[in-house]
């Protein structure tokens, strides 16, 4: 699943750890999300695209081979 | 997802207690097994320090196996869930294989038996949670053929493998038989 969710964040300024607190996860789950490694469950997803304001299909894209 | 741990109450805490009990429990496992009981202690007795501090490391293990992490998150969870699902697959198998063979010999089971398969099945949860925790959140194995998931997942079996065999051969030495 693609993100951008690092694009996001760098329009608010904000570091990983300040939308973790935000969110309630770790910075590390944050870091793993943008990278791709961790694909967050839907309640998360609802959060993080709250947070910024957007719909969750704008910030969260399947891959073709998902 | 709601989280199950055996210490909720201890919190992360308990993990570090854990830590400690398995460091000290196993240096002086180590000791004992390469020098012999220490004989200036009448309690325990030279026979039972072996055993008793076997049941301290898995005793450990098992506070930090089960105990919550510091960012117990969605993430963790999931990790968590991998870990165990691979522990338990890895411990039936143990428990078949040694059942198997204790049939096959008409062997008797003893406290150490026991002691020794929850080590392993603690122990490969505890490899895998923290190599997916630290070095490759994806944590992968999976259905998928053996060669397409080698390649996607090259530094997990490389980290993997070298732990594994550092615990087995370790594990091995400190349960056979002088």
């Amino acid at each position: 699943m693609r993100n951008t969710v690092k694009v996001e964040r760098a329009k608010l300024n904000i570091t990983q750890a300040d939308l973790a607190d935000q969110v309630n996860v770790s910075k590390q789950t944050i870091l793993s999300i943008e990278k791709g490694k961790f694909t967050p469950s839907t309640v998360l997803a609802l959060k993080i695209a709250r947070y910024f304001n957007s719909k969750v299909e704008d910030i969260f894209e399947l891959e073709p081979e998902d | 997802m709601k989280n199950l741990t055996i210490y909720p109450m201890g919190g992360h805490g308990t993990k570090v207690a854990g830590i400690i009990i398995t460091a000290i429990a196993l240096i002086l496992l180590l000791v004992v097994k390469l020098h012999g009981p220490f004989m200036f202690l009448s309690k325990p007795a030279p026979d039972q320090q072996l055993k008793i501090l076997f049941i301290a490391v898995v005793a450990g293990m098992h506070f930090m196996a089960f105990s919550k992490e510091k960012n117990d998150d969605e993430r963790v969870h999931a990790i968590r869930a991998k870990a165990l699902q691979m522990a338990f697959m890895a411990l039936m198998s143990t428990v078949i294989a040694i059942s198997m063979n204790m049939v096959a010999h008409n062997e008797q089971l003893s406290g150490m038996y026991l002691s020794a398969m929850a080590a392993f099945g603690l122990g490969v949860y505890l490899i895998v949670f923290h190599i997916g925790l630290y070095f490759d959140p994806e944590v992968m194995y999976n259905d998928d053929t053996v060669l397409p998931n080698l390649k996607k997942n090259k530094r997990f079996f490389v980290i993997y493998t070298i732990v594994a065999v550092i615990f087995f051969a370790l594990f091995i030495f400190l349960v056979r038989r002088s």
